[in-house]
């Protein structure tokens, strides 16, 4: 631990966690522009609880649990394990790593948006903190404090600033949770078709984008954990994959895709270019970048549309094709496009080690994410009241409307248990 | 004669929230525990989002 003076490089990480703070102002302008009107305040407090709910549970636990002592590569523990003790320079790195936490719970709260209850979400958002983050984020950078690695670090997987570790275990959960939680009411018809809802501002979202952009610069570029000479590359590769991202997506959705929702591809592409770049910032050049970007943009829109139009999952900020798909794609993009005298294996093999660690993630991130939202489906209900949901949600719902369509249907029982009795003959 | 079912979607009260089922997922619910809830007032049957009265989803159940 280094108590100081403190140089460029202590500066740069406190500037850098400022970047990565902002990103949930980025976060809140873009949720709340894609969710219906009504949803716009109620959208913004779930955002800002993030920072509350994550401040808390990580500096408690999940800090001490990602970045403490290792057993054996699968655990962080130790005098870590409360974040509030560490001092000098580690502070720096706990502000910094705290917003990379409150990152992969805010990606969860923007595919649930528009019908979780408050309880629902506050369970997701504290088991991110708590468990679900921290543990995959050991297993991969878990040797960034203390030098014992975790095990896919050991084995030389390779995820530089969290395509896997932020993006894709916030968008698995969340797409687990959009999944089981089902759709905002109305968004298909009886038919199955879609329907399209308003959106209280697009314009906000793209503010959203842009502070976000911006916030990806301290993310990245954050991420050597030291003001050297790669900062300035990684962050032109950052930026030349939101780009190239943007651009590749627009263009896709106008050959390919009709038009349909283009100005979500645009976006989309834009924040799958800055996802799938977050693996590989450091490892591949300005042309590696361009293709990194780019080819986000395509498996963005082709995700976007499988998602909503075939698996009929409705994620109303698109956070699982661009987190979940493009955190992926950015990890395999190390082996891919990373230039191969920085990767610790042969392409190949490099390519192997980072399939696999894409599909523990995936593996990890699913089953905890199913496990909490089932036993929270099981014991209190996911969602607010349909009243609520038509009404919009807001965390003092008086609840009367929701009593009106409570109250007794008026059938007595043998006719309630004659219709029942005929229904189950069909 | 055969009829469609008057709603899609069933919202479930549970604690302090709600559950949403498809239509087909309530069908697959056993008889007493779909009594159980509507006689408890826990259900709202809903078509593409909007309410629909309980009589007419359920008679719409018994004349599939």
């Amino acid at each position: 631990m280094q108590e100081g003076p403190f140089g460029a490089d202590e500066l740069w990480l406190l500037v850098a966690a400022g970047l990565v703070f902002l990103m949930q102002a980025g976060f809140l302008c873009l949720e709340v522009g894609l969710v219906q009107t009504r949803h716009a305040t109620a959208t913004a407090m779930k955002n800002t609880l993030d920072w509350v709910v994550v401040g808390v549970a990580f500096s408690l636990v999940g800090f001490g649990l990602m970045f403490g002592a290792s057993a054996g590569g699968w655990i962080g523990s130790g005098p870590a394990l409360l974040g509030i003790g560490v001092g000098g320079r580690d502070s720096l790195f706990f502000l910094f790593q705290l917003g990379f936490a409150a990152t992969a719970a805010t990606i969860v709260s923007g595919a649930i948006a528009g019908r979780a209850s408050i309880v629902s979400y506050l369970v997701a958002s504290s088991l991110m903190a708590l468990l679900i983050y921290p543990v995959f984020g050991h297993w991969v950078w878990g040797g960034a404090l203390t030098g014992s690695p975790g095990w896919l670090e050991a084995i030389g997987y390779r995820d530089f600033a969290g395509s896997s570790v932020v993006h894709a275990v916030g968008g698995v959960v969340g797409l687990v949770g959009a999944w089981i939680m089902g759709p905002r009411l109305g968004r298909f018809a009886a038919d199955g078709s879609t329907r399209n809802l308003d959106t209280h501002s697009f314009s906000l979202s793209l503010l959203g984008v842009t502070v976000l952009w911006v916030g990806w610069w301290g993310f990245n570029g954050g991420s050597a954990l030291a003001f050297d000479g790669s900062v300035g590359g990684i962050i032109v590769n950052t930026n030349l994959a939101a780009c190239a991202g943007s651009l590749v997506g627009f263009a896709h959705a106008r050959r390919f895709q009709a038009n349909r929702e283009i100005e979500i591809k645009l976006v989309g592409g834009l924040l799958s270019g800055l996802v799938a770049i977050t693996a590989c910032a450091n490892v591949v050049s300005p042309l590696g970048a361009l293709a990194v970007g780019a080819s986000a943009g395509v498996l963005h829109n082709l995700a976007s549309e499988w998602l909503l139009r075939r698996a009929r999952i409705d994620d109303p900020v698109g956070a699982v094709p661009v987190h979940a798909v493009c955190g992926v794609w950015g990890v395999l993009c190390v082996a891919i496009f990373g230039r191969a005298d920085l990767l610790p294996h042969d392409r190949l093999t490099q390519l192997g080690v980072q399939a696999l660690g894409a599909g523990v993630c995936v593996a990890w991130a699913g089953a905890v994410g199913w496990l909490v939202f089932q036993a929270v489906r099981r014991s209190v209900g996911l969602r607010v009241s349909p009243a609520e949901e038509r009404a919009g949600i807001h965390l003092g719902f008086s609840g009367e409307e929701e009593a009106a369509n409570s109250a007794p249907t008026g059938l007595d029982p043998d006719e309630l248990r004659a219709l029942l009795g005929e229904a189950a003959r069909r | 004669m055969k009829s469609e079912l008057a709603f899609d979607q069933v919202a479930i009260r549970m604690g302090s929230g709600h559950n949403l089922l498809a239509a087909a997922e309530w069908l697959g619910l056993p008889v007493g525990e779909q009594f159980e809830l509507i006689s408890g007032a826990r259900v709202e049957f809903l078509l593409e989002g909007e309410p629909v009265p309980t009589r007419d989803a359920l008679r719409s159940m018994a004349s599939r």
